[in-house]
Protein backbone atom coordinates (compact mmCIF):
# COMPACT_ATOMS: atom_id res chain seq x y z
CA UNK A 1 0.00 0.00 0.00
CA UNK A 2 1.39 3.46 -1.42
CA UNK A 3 1.34 6.73 0.19
CA UNK A 4 1.21 9.84 -1.72
CA UNK A 5 1.76 13.37 -0.65
CA UNK A 6 1.77 16.53 -2.16
CA UNK A 7 3.80 19.15 -0.87
CA UNK A 8 2.52 21.52 -2.85
CA UNK A 9 -1.19 21.07 -2.19
CA UNK A 10 -3.72 23.72 -0.23
CA UNK A 11 -4.39 20.44 2.18
CA UNK A 12 -1.94 20.21 4.84
CA UNK A 13 0.28 17.26 5.12
CA UNK A 14 -0.89 15.62 8.05
CA UNK A 15 -4.15 16.06 6.84
CA UNK A 16 -3.37 13.99 3.44
CA UNK A 17 -1.23 11.31 5.66
CA UNK A 18 -5.20 10.76 7.34
CA UNK A 19 -7.18 10.66 4.39
CA UNK A 20 -4.69 9.03 2.61
CA UNK A 21 -4.91 6.11 5.40
CA UNK A 22 -8.53 6.23 6.42
CA UNK A 23 -8.66 5.37 2.78
CA UNK A 24 -6.60 2.62 2.61
CA UNK A 25 -8.70 0.72 5.55
CA UNK A 26 -12.08 1.38 4.04
CA UNK A 27 -10.98 0.05 0.52
CA UNK A 28 -9.33 -2.75 2.72
CA UNK A 29 -5.72 -2.44 1.38
CA UNK A 30 -4.63 -2.38 4.76
CA UNK A 31 -6.80 -4.43 7.56
CA UNK A 32 -6.69 -4.37 11.30
CA UNK A 33 -3.85 -5.69 12.69
CA UNK A 34 -1.91 -4.67 10.02
CA UNK A 35 1.65 -3.02 11.51
CA UNK A 36 2.44 0.88 10.43
CA UNK A 37 5.98 2.12 9.49
CA UNK A 38 6.91 4.21 12.47
CA UNK A 39 7.12 7.62 13.05
CA UNK A 40 10.52 7.88 12.21
CA UNK A 41 10.47 5.71 9.29
CA UNK A 42 7.09 7.21 7.16
CA UNK A 43 8.74 10.53 7.87
CA UNK A 44 11.93 9.96 6.58
CA UNK A 45 10.48 8.20 3.65
CA UNK A 46 8.22 10.96 2.53
CA UNK A 47 10.94 13.71 3.44
CA UNK A 48 8.79 15.19 6.32
CA UNK A 49 9.19 16.56 9.43
CA UNK A 50 8.75 13.67 12.28
CA UNK A 51 6.45 16.10 13.80
CA UNK A 52 3.96 16.24 10.77
CA UNK A 53 4.06 12.09 10.85
CA UNK A 54 3.78 12.00 14.83
CA UNK A 55 0.49 14.51 14.26
CA UNK A 56 -1.40 12.22 11.70
CA UNK A 57 -0.55 9.31 13.92
CA UNK A 58 -2.43 11.28 16.90
CA UNK A 59 -5.39 11.99 15.06
CA UNK A 60 -5.66 8.49 13.96
CA UNK A 61 -4.97 7.21 17.50
CA UNK A 62 -7.92 9.40 18.94
CA UNK A 63 -10.28 8.62 16.00
CA UNK A 64 -9.10 4.81 16.85
CA UNK A 65 -8.29 4.12 13.57
CA UNK A 66 -5.02 3.30 14.69
CA UNK A 67 -3.42 1.69 17.94
CA UNK A 68 -0.14 2.20 19.46
CA UNK A 69 1.32 -1.17 21.12
CA UNK A 70 4.92 0.65 23.55
CA UNK A 71 7.75 -0.80 21.65
CA UNK A 72 6.01 -3.71 19.43
CA UNK A 73 4.72 -0.27 16.93
CA UNK A 74 1.60 0.92 15.55
CA UNK A 75 -1.12 -1.29 14.28
CA UNK A 76 -4.60 -0.89 12.63
CA UNK A 77 -7.14 -0.38 15.35
CA UNK A 78 -9.50 -3.66 14.96
CA UNK A 79 -12.51 -1.13 14.72
CA UNK A 80 -10.31 1.11 12.27
CA UNK A 81 -13.22 0.31 9.22
CA UNK A 82 -16.30 1.45 10.80
CA UNK A 83 -14.00 4.32 12.80
CA UNK A 84 -12.75 5.81 9.53
CA UNK A 85 -16.23 6.63 8.21
CA UNK A 86 -16.39 9.19 11.19
CA UNK A 87 -15.20 12.48 10.36
CA UNK A 88 -14.41 14.38 13.44
CA UNK A 89 -13.52 17.61 11.85
CA UNK A 90 -16.87 17.42 9.79
CA UNK A 91 -18.60 16.75 12.92
CA UNK A 92 -17.44 19.93 14.40
CA UNK A 93 -18.12 21.90 11.93
CA UNK A 94 -22.22 20.64 11.49
CA UNK A 95 -22.45 21.50 15.22
CA UNK A 96 -20.61 24.88 15.69
CA UNK A 97 -22.80 25.80 11.86
CA UNK A 98 -26.01 24.53 13.76
CA UNK A 99 -25.06 26.74 17.19
CA UNK A 100 -23.87 29.97 15.17
CA UNK A 101 -27.15 29.62 13.29
CA UNK A 102 -29.02 29.99 16.59
CA UNK A 103 -27.24 32.47 18.39
CA UNK A 104 -27.27 34.69 14.73
CA UNK A 105 -30.97 34.07 14.87
CA UNK A 106 -31.65 34.92 18.52
CA UNK A 107 -29.56 38.66 17.32
CA UNK A 108 -26.20 37.61 18.50
CA UNK A 109 -23.56 39.82 16.70
CA UNK A 110 -20.61 37.76 14.73
CA UNK A 111 -18.05 39.90 16.60
CA UNK A 112 -19.98 38.40 20.40
CA UNK A 113 -19.92 35.02 19.47
CA UNK A 114 -16.17 35.52 18.17
CA UNK A 115 -15.36 37.08 21.56
CA UNK A 116 -16.90 34.93 23.79
CA UNK A 117 -15.36 31.79 21.78
CA UNK A 118 -12.25 33.06 22.04
CA UNK A 119 -13.17 33.45 26.22
CA UNK A 120 -14.14 29.77 26.44
CA UNK A 121 -11.41 28.35 24.46
CA UNK A 122 -9.12 30.26 26.42
CA UNK A 123 -10.60 29.37 30.15
CA UNK A 124 -10.25 25.98 28.59
CA UNK A 125 -6.74 25.81 27.78
CA UNK A 126 -6.12 28.13 31.37
CA UNK B 1 62.12 -17.95 4.57
CA UNK B 2 59.10 -19.50 2.79
CA UNK B 3 56.59 -17.82 4.55
CA UNK B 4 58.09 -14.82 3.33
CA UNK B 5 57.60 -15.93 -0.37
CA UNK B 6 54.11 -16.91 0.71
CA UNK B 7 53.39 -13.30 1.95
CA UNK B 8 54.86 -11.75 -0.75
CA UNK B 9 52.97 -13.73 -3.43
CA UNK B 10 49.50 -13.24 -1.06
CA UNK B 11 50.60 -9.05 -1.44
CA UNK B 12 50.86 -9.38 -5.03
CA UNK B 13 47.37 -10.85 -4.89
CA UNK B 14 46.20 -8.11 -2.51
CA UNK B 15 47.26 -5.06 -4.86
CA UNK B 16 46.05 -6.85 -8.22
CA UNK B 17 42.96 -8.27 -6.71
CA UNK B 18 41.62 -4.62 -5.04
CA UNK B 19 43.24 -2.04 -7.15
CA UNK B 20 43.16 -4.12 -10.99
CA UNK B 21 40.85 -6.45 -10.82
CA UNK B 22 37.81 -5.08 -8.82
CA UNK B 23 38.22 -1.48 -9.84
CA UNK B 24 37.53 -2.90 -13.67
CA UNK B 25 34.65 -4.47 -12.43
CA UNK B 26 33.22 -1.48 -11.02
CA UNK B 27 34.51 0.48 -14.08
CA UNK B 28 32.93 -2.04 -16.48
CA UNK B 29 29.67 -1.78 -14.30
CA UNK B 30 29.67 2.10 -14.74
CA UNK B 31 30.50 1.65 -18.71
CA UNK B 32 27.40 -0.11 -19.03
CA UNK B 33 25.58 2.14 -17.05
CA UNK B 34 26.53 4.59 -19.51
CA UNK B 35 26.18 2.97 -22.60
CA UNK B 36 22.47 1.13 -21.73
CA UNK B 37 21.40 4.03 -19.94
CA UNK B 38 22.15 7.31 -21.71
CA UNK B 39 21.46 10.63 -20.16
CA UNK B 40 19.17 11.22 -23.51
CA UNK B 41 17.01 8.51 -22.19
CA UNK B 42 17.60 8.98 -18.44
CA UNK B 43 18.66 12.46 -17.79
CA UNK B 44 17.67 11.98 -14.01
CA UNK B 45 20.11 9.85 -13.89
CA UNK B 46 22.68 12.19 -14.36
CA UNK B 47 21.45 15.53 -13.17
CA UNK B 48 25.43 16.90 -14.30
CA UNK B 49 26.93 17.57 -17.74
CA UNK B 50 28.12 13.73 -18.73
CA UNK B 51 31.74 15.25 -19.47
CA UNK B 52 32.39 14.82 -15.44
CA UNK B 53 31.16 11.20 -15.15
CA UNK B 54 33.86 10.75 -17.88
CA UNK B 55 36.52 12.83 -16.11
CA UNK B 56 35.16 11.14 -12.98
CA UNK B 57 35.60 7.64 -14.57
CA UNK B 58 39.24 8.47 -15.81
CA UNK B 59 40.05 9.57 -12.68
CA UNK B 60 39.32 6.01 -10.73
CA UNK B 61 41.34 4.39 -13.24
CA UNK B 62 44.04 6.52 -13.20
CA UNK B 63 44.27 6.72 -9.07
CA UNK B 64 43.85 2.81 -8.86
CA UNK B 65 46.65 2.81 -11.25
CA UNK B 66 49.27 4.57 -9.29
CA UNK B 67 48.03 2.25 -6.49
CA UNK B 68 48.57 -0.65 -8.15
CA UNK B 69 51.94 0.47 -9.49
CA UNK B 70 53.00 2.31 -6.07
CA UNK B 71 52.15 -1.40 -4.34
CA UNK B 72 54.36 -3.01 -6.86
CA UNK B 73 56.98 -0.97 -6.06
CA UNK B 74 56.78 -1.56 -2.45
CA UNK B 75 56.63 -5.21 -3.12
CA UNK B 76 59.80 -4.97 -4.70
CA UNK B 77 61.39 -3.15 -2.01
CA UNK B 78 60.20 -5.46 0.98
CA UNK B 79 61.79 -8.90 -1.43
CA UNK B 80 64.98 -6.36 -1.20
CA UNK B 81 64.92 -5.22 2.24
CA UNK B 82 62.93 -6.12 4.52
CA UNK B 83 62.39 -9.10 6.48
CA UNK B 84 60.23 -8.17 9.39
CA UNK B 85 56.51 -9.68 10.53
CA UNK B 86 56.06 -6.08 12.00
CA UNK B 87 56.87 -4.21 8.94
CA UNK B 88 54.65 -6.91 6.82
CA UNK B 89 51.78 -6.33 9.07
CA UNK B 90 51.80 -2.44 8.79
CA UNK B 91 52.58 -2.42 5.08
CA UNK B 92 49.59 -4.83 4.43
CA UNK B 93 47.58 -2.67 6.65
CA UNK B 94 48.60 0.59 5.33
CA UNK B 95 48.83 -0.34 2.11
CA UNK B 96 44.78 -1.32 1.92
CA UNK B 97 43.69 1.30 3.68
CA UNK B 98 45.21 3.40 0.95
CA UNK B 99 43.61 1.42 -1.64
CA UNK B 100 40.19 1.60 0.05
CA UNK B 101 40.57 5.30 -0.74
CA UNK B 102 39.56 5.13 -4.26
CA UNK B 103 36.24 3.53 -3.07
CA UNK B 104 35.61 6.08 -0.27
CA UNK B 105 35.92 8.62 -3.48
CA UNK B 106 33.37 6.56 -5.21
CA UNK B 107 31.04 6.41 -2.28
CA UNK B 108 31.57 10.66 -1.39
CA UNK B 109 30.98 11.26 -5.14
CA UNK B 110 27.70 8.74 -4.60
CA UNK B 111 26.22 10.93 -1.88
CA UNK B 112 27.13 14.28 -3.36
CA UNK B 113 25.34 13.13 -6.34
CA UNK B 114 22.50 11.80 -4.84
CA UNK B 115 22.11 15.70 -3.47
CA UNK B 116 22.26 17.17 -6.62
CA UNK B 117 19.22 14.76 -7.59
CA UNK B 118 17.24 16.10 -4.79
CA UNK B 119 18.03 19.66 -5.50
CA UNK B 120 16.86 19.64 -9.58
CA UNK B 121 14.22 17.03 -8.67
CA UNK B 122 10.80 19.14 -10.00
CA UNK B 123 8.26 16.17 -8.92
CA UNK B 124 6.04 17.81 -5.55
CA UNK B 125 4.62 14.76 -5.03
CA UNK B 126 6.40 12.24 -2.25
CA UNK B 127 6.30 8.09 -2.08
CA UNK B 128 6.55 6.06 0.51
CA UNK B 129 5.43 1.63 1.42
CA UNK B 130 2.64 1.71 4.18
CA UNK B 131 4.89 -1.18 5.45
CA UNK B 132 6.79 -1.14 8.62
CA UNK B 133 10.61 -2.75 8.10
CA UNK B 134 12.14 -4.66 10.37
CA UNK B 135 15.43 -5.98 11.31
CA UNK B 136 14.26 -9.78 10.23
CA UNK B 137 13.13 -8.79 7.13
CA UNK B 138 16.48 -8.29 5.93
CA UNK B 139 18.55 -10.25 7.48
CA UNK B 140 18.30 -14.31 8.12
CA UNK B 141 18.01 -15.60 11.58
CA UNK B 142 20.32 -17.82 10.79
CA UNK B 143 22.83 -15.63 9.28
CA UNK B 144 22.21 -13.48 12.90
CA UNK B 145 22.68 -16.57 15.18
CA UNK B 146 25.96 -17.01 13.75
CA UNK B 147 27.55 -13.44 13.86
CA UNK B 148 26.14 -14.31 17.95
CA UNK B 149 27.97 -17.10 18.37
CA UNK B 150 30.81 -16.08 16.70
CA UNK B 151 31.04 -13.23 18.68
CA UNK B 152 30.42 -15.42 21.94
CA UNK B 153 33.13 -17.22 21.18
CA UNK B 154 35.42 -13.94 20.61
CA UNK B 155 34.82 -13.66 23.79
CA UNK B 156 34.90 -16.74 25.59
CA UNK B 157 38.78 -16.74 23.88
CA UNK B 158 39.54 -13.58 25.11
CA UNK B 159 38.48 -14.66 28.77
CA UNK B 160 40.83 -18.43 28.02
CA UNK B 161 43.51 -16.60 26.89
CA UNK B 162 43.74 -13.95 29.55
CA UNK B 163 44.34 -16.26 32.20
CA UNK B 164 47.68 -17.05 30.80
CA UNK B 165 49.20 -13.54 31.40
CA UNK B 166 50.64 -12.95 27.97
CA UNK B 167 52.85 -9.97 27.75
CA UNK B 168 51.69 -9.16 24.41
CA UNK B 169 47.58 -9.88 24.79
CA UNK B 170 45.78 -6.67 25.12
CA UNK B 171 43.11 -8.36 27.68
CA UNK B 172 39.55 -7.32 27.48
CA UNK B 173 40.00 -4.78 25.22
CA UNK B 174 40.02 -7.33 22.25
CA UNK B 175 36.74 -7.43 23.34
CA UNK B 176 35.60 -3.73 23.86
CA UNK B 177 37.00 -2.84 19.74
CA UNK B 178 34.93 -5.67 18.75
CA UNK B 179 31.79 -4.71 20.44
CA UNK B 180 32.44 -1.11 19.21
CA UNK B 181 33.00 -2.19 16.05
CA UNK B 182 29.44 -4.46 15.93
CA UNK B 183 27.63 -1.14 17.66
CA UNK B 184 29.21 0.54 14.39
CA UNK B 185 28.14 -1.72 12.17
CA UNK B 186 24.51 -1.92 13.92
CA UNK B 187 23.89 1.91 13.50
CA UNK B 188 25.43 1.63 9.91
CA UNK B 189 22.37 -0.56 9.55
CA UNK B 190 19.80 1.03 11.37
CA UNK B 191 20.87 4.09 9.46
CA UNK B 192 20.28 2.51 5.88
CA UNK B 193 16.60 1.18 7.12
CA UNK B 194 15.47 3.52 8.98
CA UNK B 195 16.84 6.78 7.45
CA UNK B 196 16.56 9.33 4.69
CA UNK B 197 16.37 7.73 1.53
CA UNK B 198 19.61 9.33 -0.19
CA UNK B 199 18.47 8.82 -3.73
CA UNK B 200 15.05 10.27 -4.28
CA UNK B 201 14.36 8.26 -7.69
CA UNK B 202 14.99 4.81 -6.13
CA UNK B 203 12.52 2.26 -6.59
CA UNK B 204 10.90 1.18 -3.13
CA UNK B 205 11.91 -3.12 -4.13
CA UNK B 206 15.46 -1.34 -4.90
CA UNK B 207 15.79 0.34 -1.94
CA UNK B 208 14.40 -2.85 0.36
CA UNK B 209 17.24 -5.23 -1.99
CA UNK B 210 19.88 -2.24 -1.19
CA UNK B 211 19.03 -2.45 2.38
CA UNK B 212 19.43 -6.75 2.14
CA UNK B 213 22.59 -6.44 0.34
CA UNK B 214 23.70 -3.87 2.50
CA UNK B 215 22.69 -5.84 5.77
CA UNK B 216 24.44 -9.00 4.41
CA UNK B 217 27.95 -7.28 3.87
CA UNK B 218 28.05 -5.91 7.76
CA UNK B 219 27.41 -9.39 9.17
CA UNK B 220 29.52 -10.92 6.43
CA UNK B 221 32.44 -8.38 7.43
CA UNK B 222 31.74 -8.53 11.43
CA UNK B 223 32.07 -12.27 11.16
CA UNK B 224 35.33 -11.57 9.29
CA UNK B 225 36.38 -9.35 11.13
CA UNK B 226 36.06 -11.06 14.68
CA UNK B 227 37.42 -14.42 13.31
CA UNK B 228 40.63 -12.65 11.88
CA UNK B 229 40.65 -11.30 15.96
CA UNK B 230 40.18 -14.50 16.88
CA UNK B 231 42.83 -16.22 14.73
CA UNK B 232 45.64 -13.52 14.76
CA UNK B 233 45.06 -13.65 19.14
CA UNK B 234 45.73 -17.53 18.64
CA UNK B 235 48.49 -17.27 16.05
CA UNK B 236 50.59 -15.10 18.80
CA UNK B 237 49.45 -17.69 21.59
CA UNK B 238 50.75 -20.66 19.57
CA UNK B 239 54.12 -18.60 18.55
CA UNK B 240 53.61 -18.69 14.84
CA UNK B 241 53.04 -14.83 14.42
CA UNK B 242 55.47 -14.60 11.71
CA UNK B 243 52.20 -16.38 10.00
CA UNK B 244 50.31 -13.06 10.56
CA UNK B 245 50.63 -10.82 7.66
CA UNK B 246 49.68 -13.82 5.45
CA UNK B 247 46.23 -14.01 7.23
CA UNK B 248 46.21 -10.20 7.45
CA UNK B 249 46.59 -9.76 3.76
CA UNK B 250 44.00 -12.62 2.93
CA UNK B 251 41.62 -11.15 5.01
CA UNK B 252 41.72 -7.60 4.08
CA UNK B 253 41.22 -9.39 0.49
CA UNK B 254 38.05 -11.25 1.57
CA UNK B 255 36.50 -7.86 3.18
CA UNK B 256 37.23 -6.91 -0.69
CA UNK B 257 35.41 -9.69 -2.08
CA UNK B 258 33.17 -9.33 0.66
CA UNK B 259 32.51 -5.39 0.02
CA UNK B 260 32.42 -5.68 -3.85
CA UNK B 261 28.37 -6.35 -3.48
CA UNK B 262 27.34 -3.60 -2.34
CA UNK B 263 28.36 -2.41 -6.03
CA UNK B 264 25.98 -4.80 -7.91
CA UNK B 265 24.12 -3.30 -11.37
CA UNK B 266 21.90 -6.09 -12.11
CA UNK B 267 18.65 -5.75 -9.50
CA UNK B 268 18.43 -1.72 -9.86
CA UNK B 269 15.51 -0.61 -11.86
CA UNK B 270 16.83 2.18 -14.10
CA UNK B 271 13.03 3.19 -15.55
CA UNK B 272 13.15 5.52 -12.32
CA UNK B 273 15.58 7.88 -14.00
CA UNK B 274 13.66 8.39 -17.59
CA UNK B 275 12.23 11.94 -18.34
CA UNK B 276 8.51 12.36 -16.71
CA UNK B 277 6.09 12.46 -18.75
CA UNK B 278 4.68 16.24 -20.41
CA UNK B 279 1.79 17.01 -18.52
CA UNK B 280 -0.84 18.49 -21.05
Amino acid sequence: MQIIIDIDDSVPLFAQLVSQIKEAVLSKKINPGDGLPSIRQLANDLELNNKTVAKAYRLLERDSVIQTRGYRGTFIHPDARANSTVDLNAWVMTKLGETIAKFRASGVTDSEIRIAFGNLMQNRNN
Amino acid sequence: MSEYILFYIVFLSQILLISFYYPRKIQHRIRYVFNTYPPSDYPKLYPKPFTDYERALRNYRNVNFFIVFAGLVILILLMTNAHDTDVHNAIAMGYFFVQMFPVLLLDISSIKEFKLMRNVRSQTTRQAELQPRRIFDFISPRLAGIAAITYIAFVLLIAWVNHFGFSWFGGYWNVVIVTLMNLLFAGVFLWHMYGKKLNPHQAYEDRIKQIKTIAKVLIYTSIAATVFGALSISLSALEIRHLLPIFLSMYFQLLAVIGLQAYRIDHINFEVYKRDPLVT
